[in-house]
């Protein structure tokens, strides 16, 4: 009797040795309250399809809460909405894309945007050209009171580069507007006017 | 009589299981276990020396050579205890017994915090509330549909997820293929936006796998899933671990949204951070004590309480700890608390109970004896 008791522990380690079941899929409710904020946002969505079947493609999808309005430039079209992306615009001419996002903050600070942006084109400026590239932007007030600080890679990009970027920034309470536009210097030199007038359009 | 031979094997192997030699060559075992473990650390990190040295049930050395893992050792340990304790009821003191029985207890309540403790984390910006925490390194393919406050989620485990899995969420109507997974990623916009590019609420037009964190809570997993409704048309989505705004859409009439995020584990009540409150060291920006309080709603019944550093919440079984904190300019601050649930809380304190109690028994037994036995 008492060697089947000691035997008994070593059934100890089999049971210990179970893991949890981790269920393949688990159904629970969760209450999430979040406080209002100043935030930027995008303009309403548009309303859902109507069809029974969405496309999710162009389904409307939500970002933030308050709003940024514009004028889409001549020749432009303005694609469906995306989130955080508040806006994409297709240009006439080269049908290259514009896009406006926003994101909280100042994303790491002006410099480190412009050398992310640099890196994205595949080019590598000195931090001193860096520094006096990121202190002499165009700047203006859009129409609705909006600092815009417009940068045009073109400047520093080298001329046998294949991409170029026109880019401009406005910061916002709390949060930091982007527009950019992409392609080659030609087609940026094309639609620099109406990216200008974009940004002038841009009201709170 | 003498046993049967074929029993003498036997008999020897139940003698060495509750031998001495084997709880020496167990302690000899832990203290390498200890060390290494200790010393492997520094170049690792904490968790994965946790899960090579004291998670493990074998170490291989070089990736062949055996050694036991610290489970097999305790396992071991465990087994000697228990068997000495059964061959030597009646025949020991009840201090020694007591004491024995308080360490076995201690490794138990060990196997027990180790299997079945559960451990996240809650942080609330000032004016939030939830009822969920979130695990530190677990992820997972969420889909809900909200109903007012309250989401119905329905969530599958993607730490596994590979390229080619088939996923299916029946309640939202929902297929989703697995086209790309990363364990840890990092993700890139493109500077010109790309006309076939996923769809993220962040415009993340990419995503790259990157080497595995030390700690694995800085991992942020990503992935492009291929979601199809039931009647629609397959769309790419790009999920990001750090997106701060979900994917949205609509099918079926109900909105639903997507997220790849941490696992979450549902807690039986409602917190809501109150107001954060942190004392600094005179001249400093180090944190001399930080406090949050907080309202719990359970069952509609509503309380206010603070939680500071050595002064947690216990409520229906979990506990939850002031952890840390965050602070950025203009924003509301934002309160973490390490979330617990441990049904062997208690035992390590009775264990060492036991153990002291045995050995003031042991010791007043002995004592006792001596005296009667001077006079």
């Amino acid at each position: 009797m008492k060697r089947c008791l000691v035997v008994l522990p070593l059934l100890l380690p089999g049971l210990l040795g179970c893991d949890r079941p981790n269920p393949a899929v688990r159904r629970y409710q969760e209450i999430a309250v979040t406080p209002e904020r100043p935030v930027m946002s995008m303009p309403a969505p548009p309303p859902p399809a109507a069809s029974g079947n969405p496309d999710m493609t162009s389904t409307p999808v939500q970002t933030s809460e308050t709003r940024l309005t514009w004028t889409t430039p001549p020749g432009w079209t303005e694609g469906a909405a995306r989130p955080m992306r508040l806006a994409t615009f297709v240009t006439g001419s080269s049908g290259r894309e514009c896009v406006i996002t926003v994101f909280p903050g100042d994303v790491g600070g002006l410099e480190a945007n412009l050398q992310r942006w640099l890196g994205q084109l595949q080019v590598t400026v000195a931090p001193d050209a860096l520094s006096k590239f990121a202190r002499a932007p165009e700047t203006f007030q859009s129409d609705g009171g909006l600092p815009c600080l417009i940068y045009d890679f073109a400047g520093v990009v080298p001329a046998d580069a294949a991409e170029s970027l026109l880019a401009a920034v406005v910061p916002l309470e709390g949060r930091t507007a982007f527009v950019k536009l992409g392609g080659t210097r030609e087609q940026i030199v094309a639609e620099k006017e109406n990216f200008l007038a974009l940004c002038r359009s841009l009201k709170p | 009589m003498s046993e049967p031979a074929a029993q003498r094997p036997l008999t020897r192997l139940l003698e060495w299981l509750i031998g001495p030699r084997l709880t020496v060559y167990c302690l000899a075992f832990l203290f390498v276990l200890t060390f290494w473990g200790t010393v492997y650390q520094v170049e690792h990190g904490l968790y994965a020396a946790q899960e090579r040295f004291y998670s493990s049930w074998i170490i291989l050395i070089g990736g062949f050579v055996p050694f036991p893992g610290t489970q097999l050792v305790l396992t071991v340990l465990t087994v000697n205890l228990t068997a000495y304790l059964m061959t030597m009821l009646g025949k020991s003191s009840f201090g020694i017994l007591l004491t024995h029985a308080g360490l076995l207890l201690l490794l138990i309540g060990g196997g027990i915090t180790h299997y079945f403790a559960e451990e996240s984390q809650l942080t609330l910006m000032e004016g939030e509330a939830a009822s969920v925490s979130a695990s530190y390194h677990h992820w997972e393919l969420a889909v809900w549909k909200q109903n007012g406050l309250v989401r119905e989620v329905v969530a599958m485990d993607a730490d596994h997820a590979k390229a080619g899995d088939d996923l299916r969420f029946d309640e939202a109507g929902l297929s989703v293929t697995v086209e790309s997974y990363h364990r840890n990623a990092r993700a890139f916009q493109s500077v010109s936006p790309l006309t076939n590019a996923p769809l993220n609420d962040l415009g993340i037009s990419s995503l790259r796998g990157a080497r595995l964190a030390k700690q694995p809570e800085e991992n942020v997993a990503g992935g492009v899933f291929v979601v199809t409704p039931d009647g629609g048309a397959p769309v790419r989505v790009l999920l990001f671990g750090e997106d701060r705004a979900a994917t949205t859409f609509v099918h079926g009439g109900a909105e639903w949204t997507l997220a790849l995020r941490r696992v979450r584990t549902p807690l039986p009540f409602v917190v809501k951070l109150l107001d954060f409150k942190r004392e600094m060291h005179p001249g400093t920006t180090m944190a001399k004590a930080f406090s949050s309080d907080v309202e719990i709603s359970t069952d509609g019944v509503d309380r206010t309480l603070t939680i500071s550093m050595n002064k947690p919440m216990r409520d229906r079984g979990y506990t939850l700890f002031q952890a840390s904190y965050s602070e950025q300019p203009g924003q509301p601050q934002m309160s973490t608390f390490a979330v617990t649930r441990n049904y062997g809380r208690l035992i390590p304190y009775v264990s060492t109970g036991v153990i002291v109690l045995g050995m003031i028994w042991h010791f007043v037994a002995v004592l006792v004896r001596r005296v009667r036995a001077k006079r």
